[in-house]
């Protein structure tokens, strides 16, 4: 290709540019990513209790409630959890292409919930109908942000404007894996159910329930909901990070190995601009003698 | 001698608390309740108001709760707060 020096010295100053960017890059986010999987393993504590104490409530039979009934399907709401700012690998592309299969197969219509810029930016030129969108999570983990999606969630489940709600994220796995999930947030039941039956009998343990079984079940419910979603968002920004500091690792590989090829290749061009004057100069001067 | 037990305090973000105390005073939803060693297994929810601490060494700590749950279980009271406060942080 090139025989042209200055081209590919270029190419090789561009190439080592770029390399210290996503070396960088890889380095911001393996420390974002220490932060976030802190987050992610200090706030697990709480979300178990509050699991527990529900089972509970559901193992003692005493429970009815509207957001844990179950009703024929004719409506869904998907909630879809990315991230805002890209070159995060496969992070994005993967829960946005998971998320168009379902919105395909669906035999019932399906809302989107838009959490993240990169799905919204998506979505919002498709023919999908986005319920609402958090275009701008600031990368801040808030209990006051899980709040807010999952109040409204609760509200159009209640309001039967769906009749169940499914989330799509990212769980982080460990530094070098996440696996994208479809987890349904509402109704709540099968796994509280699920682990009310796994709960070990105590001996016999009749707990009180102040103030009564129902104020606390009416309690519980959307703090539960609401603790579901700061832990999925947990999860979304850890395997993002993580995401990140894959791809910027094998962008800055990638680096190297194009910086290893090209310097061969310009001291290959080199070599032959420096034989070709020799002999020029040569033949030349052989010229002149005859 | 009183007796001890565990106190463990969550917050949505972390663990708090997490040691032995030998009472705990908590904002019920209905009025405020004491918890001592050995109480019955309990779940209440959570009002607004002071959480007042014994610890072992008979000093007294205070937080401000607002919201929440607690489970009295096994000898240890596990406390989930919506919002948990020192005085001090308040005035500040």
């Amino acid at each position: 290709m090139a025989e042209n020096v200055k081209a590919l010295r270029r190419r090789l100053r561009s190439i080592r540019n770029t390399k210290q960017i996503t070396r960088a890059m890889e380095m911001v986010s393996a420390a974002k990513l220490r932060r976030a999987q802190a987050a992610l393993m200090a706030g697990r504590p709480y979300a178990a209790k509050l699991k527990d104490l529900l089972s509970r409530l559901a193992a003692s039979g005493s429970v009815a409630h509207p957001l844990l009934e179950s009703r024929p399907v004719s409506k869904r709401l998907l909630v879809v959890f990315t991230a805002d700012r890209g070159l995060a690998g496969a992070f994005n592309a993967q829960i946005i292409k998971r998320a168009e299969a379902y919105l395909r197969e669906s035999t019932v219509p399906v809302e989107l919930v838009c959490v993240g810029k990169k799905g919204y930016d998506y979505f919002k030129t498709k023919k999908v109908s986005i319920r609402h969108a958090v275009p701008d999570l600031g990368a801040k983990l808030s209990i006051a942000r899980a709040q807010e999606i999952g109040g409204l969630l609760v509200e159009a489940f209640l309001a039967a404007d769906c009749d169940e709600v499914v989330l799509l994220y990212n769980k982080f796995v460990s530094t070098l894996v996440y696996r994208s999930e479809f987890e349904v947030l509402l109704p709540l039941g099968s796994d509280i159910k699920a682990s009310a039956e796994a709960l070990p009998i105590r001996g016999s343990q009749e707990f009180l329930l102040e103030p009564s079984p129902s104020a606390v079940l009416v309690a519980l419910l959307p703090r539960f909901v609401s603790n579901r979603i700061y832990i999925t968002l947990a999860e979304t920004f850890t395997a993002e990070h993580s995401a990140r500091m894959i791809a910027m690792s094998g962008a800055t590989r990638n680096c190297e190995e194009l910086t290893e090829k090209l310097t061969l290749k310009m001291n290959k061009a080199r070599q032959a601009a420096i034989t070709k004057e020799i002999i020029e100069i040569v033949s030349g001067a052989e010229a002149l003698k005859a | 001698m009183a007796q001890r037990f565990r106190l463990v305090v969550y917050t949505q973000e972390a663990e708090v608390l997490n040691r032995d105390v030998l009472s705990v005073t908590l904002p019920g939803a209905e009025g405020y309740f004491g918890v001592l060693a050995h109480h019955a297994p309990l779940v209440a929810a959570l009002g607004k108001g002071k959480m007042v601490i014994h610890e072992t060494d008979d000093s007294v700590n205070e937080y401000l709760v607002d919201g929440g749950f607690a489970e009295v279980s096994q000898n240890v009271l596990t406390v989930l707060a919506d919002k948990l406060n020192t005085a001090a942080d308040l005035e500040s």
